[in-house]
């Protein structure tokens, strides 16, 4: 496959929004704020890539923002499992990256 | 003993809404949860903080970008102020008196009954940045931005944010009676 674009500029400006007030912030917050802020800025980036058609890697987009969506807020009521969840992400991550090198 | 159990029906089953639908919010109801707010106990009746509407949703939107704790679409915010000129007049010692932020829970929370009654979802707010927030609404140097109240009509699925119901912790948890044993 090609690759695609998967922020305009101002897309990206939003994205750098959320994360420079996600970092002021976090000078404040309880530490776990902190994962909770880098994973739903994941979901957010997911959110624009499936907005410029990822092609035959959309699965893996959806799957991964709705993932995110589902789990993030974990924090709020189950931080056991948001803490495992956020263990778990990077792992997930990888599984795809190894996919594409595979299969080059 | 008359229990009003309206009222504590009232505050008993609100929750935090944090999804909301598209439809806008009727300035009048958010001048309904203003009013709400003015009824609010307010410390000496100093009345030191500022309420700003913003329904706008060219802001509602920027507002949004720069506030990582509005997880989902607000109709409308409310923001509440700190009015340091009106808290110099009153000697409020900013650095201190923690009555300056037990004011704005008070309000907080008038506002957030206020609109569970009338059918609203409301999301308190803190996580959002204030210099962005002070840009953005041109804020006067004399309003410090300390809370933003999330507003609009809620999705079906606004209560569902954890993996199962999270039980309330019993009262017996939570209350004590009287003094507590001597320790040696």
């Amino acid at each position: 496959m090609t690759e695609h674009m998967v922020l305009t500029e101002s897309e990206a400006l939003q994205l750098v929004a959320h994360l420079t007030a996600s970092a002021e912030i976090s000078l404040i917050e309880p530490d776990l704020y902190g994962p909770f802020r880098l994973i739903d800025a994941c979901s957010k980036l997911a959110g624009h890539v499936l907005q410029h058609d990822p092609g035959d890697r959309r699965d893996f987009w959806e799957g991964l923002k709705a993932e995110i969506d589902l789990k993030k807020i974990w924090l709020m009521s189950d931080r056991e499992n948001f803490r495992e969840f956020i263990k778990q992400m990077p792992a997930k991550v990888a599984q795809e990256l190894i996919s594409r090198e595979v299969s080059k | 003993m008359n229990h009003h159990r309206p009222t504590f029906e009232i505050i008993r089953t609100r929750r935090v809404s944090r999804f909301f639908t598209n439809e806008p919010v009727s300035r009048g109801d958010l001048l309904h949860l203003i009013k709400a707010a003015r009824w609010a106990s307010s410390a000496g009746n100093r009345r030191i903080h500022k309420f700003v509407v913003v329904d706008e949703q060219k802001n509602v939107k920027l507002i949004r970008a720069v506030s990582p704790g509005i997880l989902g679409n607000p109709q409308a915010l409310i923001l509440i102020c700190t009015d340091k000129r009106k808290a110099a007049m009153e000697g409020v010692k900013m650095d201190v008196d923690t009555t300056t932020w037990i004011d704005v829970g008070t309000a907080s929370q008038n506002m957030m009954i206020a609109a569970h009654e009338i059918g609203l979802g409301s999301c308190p707010t803190t996580s959002f940045s204030k210099s962005a927030v002070r840009v953005i609404l041109n804020l006067p140097d004399h309003l410090v931005p300390e809370y933003i109240l999330q507003v609009g009509h809620p999705r079906e699925q606004a209560r569902s944010i954890g993996t199962g119901e999270v039980a309330k912790l019993p009262v017996e948890a939570i209350t004590f009676w009287g003094t507590f044993p001597k320790r040696d």
